[in-house]
């Protein structure tokens, strides 16, 4: 910083403008800003996601457990035994298992982010 | 015994404090305001309306202030941002409205002045220079912020604000030459 800067730069801080009076503007601000959010709406969306990929599990088991079950057993096997199952089939099969995993996944990082906003 | 500006942040990120927000904000809004008054050449209307959207915008974004300069100095780059913003909207604008800018030689006038002379003429002659300049010259000379951090907060690359602070210092060693 040459002197010039120097100069400049105590000039600017000896004259700060003078203050400016609140007047109303900190009340002013304060009823502008967003509604306060309840914990409760932090925690909406995980929850609802969650519950969601829940019953669709539990559902299902519920109907018609056995057969739901040997459904469930075929898929392995067909996926174990079969490697090169026609790709529509395996589509087919793996699309419920592959919605079930992104609901959850999805549903942990809400509920890692409403936790680190807590 | 008073807190800190961190200890307020922790308060407002933690439980949503509004007391702790409006302290900052008391704090805050005369330089907040004073900077932003500069910029609008003195509508104070104009000033307040973008130092409120800017305290808005920061409790908004108060999780991502991550401490790496002061709070004030933060603020002043949400509401120089917040400016621009105003500046590109009123460009679009189809009935252009706006002042000219005053040349370096125009008589320029200060409308919250300060307690000395030399300050009413830095004030007036602050206020004479563009936006650009006048923010450039405020962060780095009064707020005590490099090159590199003015820079940063004002979003443009180091080379233009070098020569914003150039022609800043050039058009101020002109207009107060008087007082010299």
């Amino acid at each position: 910083m040459d002197t010039e800067d120097q100069a400049l730069c105590r000039l600017m801080k000896d004259h700060d403008p003078a203050h400016i009076d609140d007047a109303g503007f900190t009340h002013r601000v304060l009823t502008a800003l967003p509604p306060p959010r309840s914990r409760l709406a932090t925690w909406r969306r995980p929850l609802l996601l969650l519950t969601a990929c829940l019953v669709g599990m539990l559902l299902p088991l519920l109907i018609d457990g056995p057969a739901y079950l040997g459904a469930l057993e075929n898929l392995i096997i067909l996926a174990t035994q079969q490697p090169l199952l026609p790709l529509g089939e395996a589509s087919l099969g793996a699309l419920p298992l592959a919605c079930l995993a992104a609901g959850l996944l999805l549903s942990f990082v809400w509920v890692f982010r409403a936790l680190r906003s807590h | 015994m008073s807190l800190s500006d961190s200890d307020l942040i922790a308060r407002v990120l933690v439980s949503d404090d509004r007391h702790a927000f409006g302290e900052l904000v008391k704090r805050n809004h005369s330089a907040l305001r004073g900077f932003l008054r500069g910029l609008t050449k003195g509508d104070h209307a104009l000033a307040d309306d973008l130092a409120q959207e800017a305290l808005i915008e920061a409790y908004r974004c108060l999780s991502r202030f991550e401490g790496g300069s002061s709070f004030s100095t933060w603020l002043l780059g949400i509401a120089y941002n917040r400016f621009r913003s105003h500046q590109r909207r009123r460009r679009e604008e189809p009935i252009d409205t706006r002042e000219e800018h005053p040349s370096a030689d125009a008589p320029v006038q200060a409308d919250h002045r300060p307690a000395t002379e030399a300050g009413v003429d830095l004030e007036a002659a602050l206020q004479s220079l563009c936006p650009e300049e006048q923010a450039a010259l405020r962060l780095c000379y009064r707020e005590g912020l490099s090159h590199d951090e003015a820079a940063a907060l004002m979003s443009c690359p180091l080379g233009t604000l070098k020569t914003h602070l150039l022609r800043a210092k050039e058009r101020l060693r002109t207009l107060l030459q008087a007082y010299a």
